[in-house]
């Protein structure tokens, strides 16, 4: 588990040792079974999780409990996905999305 | 998959677990629906999947819920986790996406279970990816055992900032200081709240000593307590980096990348607004509540609400909340007797009192402080569209006093969380500027679906026998 660029430390060994492999924009992450998308991406790296609709700044998870909508990112090409919901499996495929601007653009065309 | 139940549950919390289990053992056909992938709501997240250290930091208030979760692992009932629901209405209808699909499931009965969440109170750089709640936080530690590595920072008002800071020195993160934001003018009219509370000693005992912990522990480890703290600012470039702040005279400035936030919890009643229960405003607490009489009724006949999302009470209370609701359905649905109803309540009602009597004096000593919203122009109060206060001042001084106008003029609450974030900072601002009471001024409203549903999810759609094919 890479954890260079995180901020967080797994505290002990998870309760599960099994792990699974996620696809992080291109990286590829091994994580816990069990744990949520939106644990493993801040295990991984405290980077923002996308981007604000209204001014593009960047974001991440406030409220990690359903609420915030601050953690939406793409789970195998659909969009607007609550991270801190989700649990990971072995080969998802998680991307960083623009907060609404996609789905916005694409209603435009 | 059945379609039709004697009752649909909304939350796997203590109070839709309580009441799914007691309905299924009076043999009533239940259907539990939860967003998360495991029962326990955000009190017992992820309990039976946590390992004997995490349990150990979280405590008996974390393990006491095993029994429960348990005992709704084995209860004759269809548990559905991760279903998002967007809509439910007053005839027993219930929407919901799951597995990437939307589906219906109908009921005479519905029990809304949606629970508490932290108060979304704005302040300058509170968008900040590095700034967290501290429910937030505890979340991900269930969740994952992770626990910040670099310094943070807590602040705020009410027991869970203490509780959260005492899992956090045990578990030596990094605390750089606590920043306690309880006005020192509140305690003393808290006092007289104390006879009521002292009936539970030992929970005030409990309360008494995690905060005496708390202080002693960080002195031991040299974490600063900052009391009487205002004017939380947070800063840095595209991520936190400072944190600022003033105590009394004192301004105090922090090197920090995360920063822990909690002011006060406030029932979650998105689901609620939206299938139509009336609502009340608790001019103490500064909440809209649901108007919830004993049993769990609403004013919708088939609709009932029962935990937090009610009136924040806490898990227990959430929990015997969960029973009398599920043993009144039973009886109304002739399961039970009116005796053997009468026989079976007393004792949980009995529970719930003595759970009570310490809340006026939590609710006085941790009411919201006079100036929580007093918010400067240029803080965005919704994170979704980065609206800032002054935008939302500037239409409330041309008139308008009520949150739905001022969302379609500027789209403050419009986003994916659809007001979750902002409507009590709007209220607040709408009263502030107007001079109105908030009790008569138009709750935001709630359009379904209430949470996002892809136009895939939709087109998948297995909405009943006729719709199916």
């Amino acid at each position: 588990m890479s954890q260079e660029k995180s901020k967080f430390n797994w505290s002990e060994p998870p309760a599960s040792k099994e792990t699974v492999n996620v696809n992080f924009d291109g990286e590829s992450l091994r994580v816990p079974y069990g744990i949520t998308v939106a644990a493993a991406l801040l295990g991984h790296d405290d980077d923002h999780f996308c981007k604000s609709a209204a001014d593009g700044e960047e974001r991440a998870p406030y409220c990690l409990m359903g609420v915030c909508f601050e953690c939406l990112v793409e789970i195998d090409g659909l969009k607007n996905r609550q991270a801190c919901l989700e649990p990971v499996y072995e080969g998802m495929s998680v991307k960083r999305q623009h907060a609404m601007v996609e789905e916005k653009n694409e209603e435009k065309l | 998959m059945k379609k039709n139940y004697d009752a649909i549950i909304i939350g796997a919390g203590p109070a839709g677990l309580a009441c799914g289990n007691e309905l299924a053992v009076r043999g009533l056909e239940v259907a539990v629906l939860d967003e998360q992938a495991g029962p326990g709501g955000q009190i017992y997240r992820n309990i039976t999947g946590t390992s004997s250290a995490q349990r150990k930091i979280l405590g008996t208030d974390y393990t006491d819920g095993l029994d429960l979760v348990d005992s709704f692992n084995s209860a004759p009932l269809d548990y559905l986790p991760q279903s998002r629901v967007w809509q439910a209405a007053e005839n027993g209808d219930v929407f919901f996406s799951r597995d990437g699909a939307s589906q219906k499931l109908s009921a005479p009965n519905l029990v809304l279970c949606t629970g508490a969440m932290e108060r979304p109170v704005p302040f300058p750089g509170w968008t900040l990816p590095g700034v967290m709640t501290c429910g937030g936080m505890s979340n991900l530690y269930k969740d994952s055992g992770l626990v910040p590595k670099e310094p943070l920072l807590i602040a705020g008002s009410g027991p869970f900032v203490w509780l959260v800071a005492e899992h956090l020195l045990a578990l030596d993160a990094p605390i750089t200081a606590i920043l306690d934001t309880t006005p020192l003018a509140q305690v003393f009219p808290a006092m007289k709240e104390v006879p009521g509370a002292v009936k539970r000693l030992d929970f005030m005992m409990k309360g008494v000593r995690l905060i005496a912990d708390v202080h002693l522990t960080a002195r031991k480890k040299k974490v600063p307590i900052y009391r009487n703290v205002k004017e939380l600012q947070a800063q840095g470039q595209n991520k936190l980096e400072r944190v600022s702040a003033r105590a009394g005279s004192k301004q105090l400035s922090f090197e920090v990348s995360t920063l822990l936030v909690s002011e006060g919890i406030i029932p979650n009643t998105s689901l609620l607004r939206q299938v139509g229960c009336a609502h009340t405003w608790d001019p103490v607490q500064r909440f809209w509540h649901p108007d919830v009489c004993a049993e769990g009724q609403t004013n919708l006949s088939s609709v009932y609400i029962a935990g937090d999302g009610g009136f924040v009470h806490g898990a227990k209370s959430a929990e015997y909340k969960g029973r009398i609701t599920a043993l009144h359905i039973a009886k109304e649905m002739r399961r039970l007797s009116k005796a053997e109803y009468d026989e079976l309540v007393v004792p949980v009602r009995t529970q719930l009192d003595r759970e009570l009597f310490p809340r006026p004096f939590i609710d006085a000593l941790y009411a919201p402080r006079k100036d929580l919203f007093s918010l400067a122009n240029d803080t965005i109060i919704c994170r979704c569209e980065g609206v800032t206060a002054g935008r939302v001042r500037e239409l409330i001084y041309d008139g308008l006093t009520d949150h739905n106008e001022i969302k379609a003029i500027i789209r403050c609450g419009m986003g994916p969380c659809q007001g979750r974030m902002c409507g009590s900072a709007v209220l607040e601002l709408i009263s502030e500027v107007s001079g109105l009471d908030p009790a008569k001024i138009r709750q935001h409203r709630l359009r379904p679906p209430i949470k996002p549903v892809s136009l895939q999810e939709l087109a998948n759609a297995k909405l009943g026998e006729h719709d199916e094919n």
